[in-house]
């Protein structure tokens, strides 16, 4: 067994317990229930039931790699927009889940991966700037995103929208070899800002393909 | 020292008993001869960062450990972990900086999982370069690796 593959269950079981804040009896009901998790047949990952409205969620995109530019959690019109909070000292998980939803794109039909972008939200802007958060998600993806918060505030409230949280270890002032723990998961966003799936670390690329495809046509028919 | 020759005897009686285990060690079937690495690769660096992954096989029939590694490309090595610890991924050390292949077994370092985090990389390392490195196992055994640079994949 491959430890990525382990590791999905783990992070299955621990966003069901997050959810429902109840013991793992109840959270495995809440996988295949309605109590804020849903799985769906044949589908990788989970649908949040209330999609959490992220549309008031406004960060700074560094695409065009000028100062950083507005920008709002809204896929655009008829598209999917996956947001990840992650950072760049980050060795193992980050790349690999962009390595990951890379070779996911690739597997799509062109004309339908064409209308998923993806945006790479740090939680550590003490050491990451803009510009090489989109140069490195462009190393595996065509449509990335590289977002900054402008201050603290903002970065708080959009992993409280999301229901992202990290940890920064503590550190000098100067330091910059400090840890970081972290949501691994890949929150897709909708056209009105709202999360309508969330795939967790660690799923199959022809998996995560399958299921991308099945929500552009579930959600834009 | 001179007036106690006796002790000068023995010591010289130790170094040869310890000479003589030693050689009859190496004439054993040597375990370093049958460690082999495969699919070795080096994601893209995201920054100074970057991870090393391979599958690492015990031909021998002696328990062997990975304790590290040395190369050109990088300042320094550690074994990492990535864990889910509550709802959070985080890595850590591997606890005594040593992963363990038992014998006539193997190990994967995959995404996700253990791996040997390559500090202070060239950020310019890109898809289709190769890095050399050596990986440095238990009893003095080392092995060269070389390993492709991929974005996606592994």
């Amino acid at each position: 067994m491959r430890p990525r593959r382990f590791l999905a269950v783990v992070v299955g079981v621990a966003l069901t317990a997050a959810a429902c804040a109840a013991p793992s009896e109840t959270a495995v009901t809440a996988v295949s229930g309605d109590a804020g998790y849903a799985v769906v047949d044949g589908w990788v990952g989970y649908r949040r039931t209330p999609a959490p409205d992220v549309s008031d969620v406004e960060l700074l995109d560094f695409a065009d790699m000028t100062d950083g530019t507005p920008f709002p959690m809204v896929a655009e019109p008829g598209e999917l927009l996956l947001v990840y909070f992650g950072y760049l000292s980050c060795p193992d998980v980050c790349p690999t889940t962009m390595s990951d939803l890379g070779a996911a794109l690739r597997a799509m039909p062109p004309d339908e991966a064409a209308r998923v972008s993806v945006a790479m939200i740090t939680v550590d802007p003490e050491r990451d700037q803009g510009p090489q958060i989109v140069k490195y998600v462009s190393v595996f993806v065509d449509r990335a995103h590289g977002l900054v918060a402008p201050d603290a505030a903002a970065l708080a409230h959009a992993g409280e929208r999301f229901g992202a949280r990290w940890e920064i270890e503590e550190h000098e002032p100067s330091a910059t070899d400090y840890e970081v723990g972290h949501t691994a998961t890949v929150f897709v966003v909708d056209d009105t800002g709202h999360v309508i799936w969330e795939l967790n670390f660690g799923l199959e690329p022809a998996d995560i393909a399958h299921t991308l495809e099945g929500l552009l046509v579930e959600r834009y028919g | 020292m001179f007036t106690r020759p006796g002790r000068l005897v023995g010591l010289l009686l130790v170094v040869a008993l310890v000479v003589a285990a030693c050689s009859g060690t190496s004439q054993a079937d040597d375990p370093c001869e049958k460690i082999t690495v495969e699919d070795a690769f080096v994601r893209v660096p995201p920054g100074a960062n970057t991870a090393v992954y391979a599958t690492i096989v015990n031909g021998s029939d002696t328990e062997i450990a990975l304790e590290g590694a040395t190369s050109d490309f990088a300042g320094a090595y550690e074994l990492h972990e990535s864990i889910m610890k509550d709802d959070q991924m985080i890595m850590r050390p591997v606890e005594g900086q040593r992963i363990v292949i038992p014998p006539g077994g193997k190990v994967a370092l995959a995404p996700g999982g253990m791996h040997v985090m390559a500090i202070g990389v060239s950020e310019e390392l890109a898809e289709g370069d190769t890095v050399s490195m050596t990986l440095r196992f238990s009893g003095g055994c080392e092995k060269v690796v070389d390993a492709p640079v991929k974005a996606i994949g592994g």
